[in-house]
């Protein structure tokens, strides 16, 4: 019966040390992925060649980085792998890339919007307009 | 009781549009967009998490660009001439037209930029570029545009673009260009003047001026959307 018991004392500890191990994994994930970040630099064209100043920025937040005369950008912050970088110009599409931590330097091709340009004027005279607008402010 | 609580749901959708934000005042919106003036288009996203990452609902998010928008870009008169001429000129050589449409475009683009002017096409595709930076789903629609001098049965082809956005999983419309202001029958110049009213105006009255390429976007009842 004593035999008995100290053996499953015995075995309740060697089976205490996987919790407490995959405990520790939890506690020591998030640090090392918070220390994992990682320069990032890239390079944003279009069809004919590079494209100075379009931006790229951290998807939901305004940081961000404007691309120089060679196209090129340093991302001003290190970013984690699995981060999700928007990049766009007016008139061309935007694209979002995930920069992963086995690609640092991202080439980017962007591709002109294609769009019909169309225009309807609005031709009114202004004051009678300007007191329109007032007297339905007033209403 | 599901039939009347059918017909209270369907009636209340009728009445739509800036019917379901009555109650919400876009002062916040408004004033947000207000310290923004003058703001350059240079570094896009940046601006757009300025106009928006104050406010907490979707339709005053949205608010907040359409404001800006409005108040600080113009109307190009002169932008316009020019592409009128330059497509009646090149009206009977395809080749040549194309490449006018190509380099217009970039043309377009530029002034937009760098001058903060454009013409309605400009205006629609600023809005929806910036509502997609900011996250919303937004359409741009292009389509048939009446006003005082331009009848619709005079027209022959497209002549105006405008949007459809999704607020809080529903489609409403506006149309910034018209918002922004008019351009004087006298001088030709652009002036400024807010027009609330194309702001998420209700699809019966939008109607009135607009009619779209693909029917679906005008948001009527018995249209496929």
């Amino acid at each position: 019966m004593k035999i008995f018991l100290s053996h499953s004392k015995n075995k309740l500890k060697s089976n205490g040390l996987i919790p407490l191990v995959i405990l520790l994994t939890f506690f020591t994930l998030p640090i090392f992925a918070q220390d994992a970040t990682f320069l990032v630099k890239g390079k944003v064209s279009d069809e004919i060649g590079p494209l100075e100043n379009a931006v790229v920025v951290l998807k939901g937040t305004d940081k961000g980085v404007a691309t120089d005369t060679n196209g090129l950008f340093t991302f001003p912050e290190k970013l984690p792998s699995g981060a999700i970088l928007v990049v766009s110009y007016l008139g061309y599409e935007k694209q979002e890339v995930m920069f992963t931590s086995n690609l640092t330097f991202l080439d980017i091709t962007l591709s002109e919007e294609n769009i019909d340009i169309l225009e309807a004027l609005m031709v009114e005279d202004i004051e009678e307009a300007k007191k329109k607008q007032k007297q339905k402010k007033n209403q | 009781m599901v039939r009347i609580l059918f017909i209270l749901l369907f009636s209340y959708s009728a009445f739509g549009q800036i019917n379901d934000f009555a109650k919400v005042d876009f002062k916040t919106a408004d004033k947000i967009a207000k310290a923004q003036r003058g703001a350059s288009l240079e570094e896009l996203p940046q601006l757009v998490h300025k106009l928006t990452a104050d406010l907490d609902t979707e339709v005053e998010q949205f608010r907040a660009l359409y404001y800006w928008i409005c108040h600080n870009i113009r109307n190009d008169y002169n932008l316009l001439l020019k592409n009128e001429r330059k497509l009646k000129k090149y009206a009977n050589d395809s080749v040549l037209l194309n490449d006018w449409k190509a380099s217009f475009k970039k043309e377009l683009f530029l002034k937009l930029r760098s001058k903060k002017r454009t013409i309605c096409t400009g205006y629609a595709y600023l809005l929806k570029e910036m509502a997609e930076l900011a996250g919303f789903e937004c359409e741009l629609i292009n389509g048939y545009g009446q006003t005082k001098t331009v009848r619709f049965e005079y027209l022959t082809s497209p002549n105006h673009s405008w949007n459809a956005i999704k607020l809080n999983g529903k489609w409403y419309l506006c149309d910034p260009t018209w918002s922004s202001g008019l351009i004087d029958s006298s001088t030709y110049e652009f002036h400024f003047i807010f027009k609330e009213e194309y702001f998420l105006m209700a699809p019966n009255e939008f109607a009135e001026a607009h009619r779209p390429l693909d029917s679906k976007w005008t948001l009527l009842e018995g249209t496929n959307n």
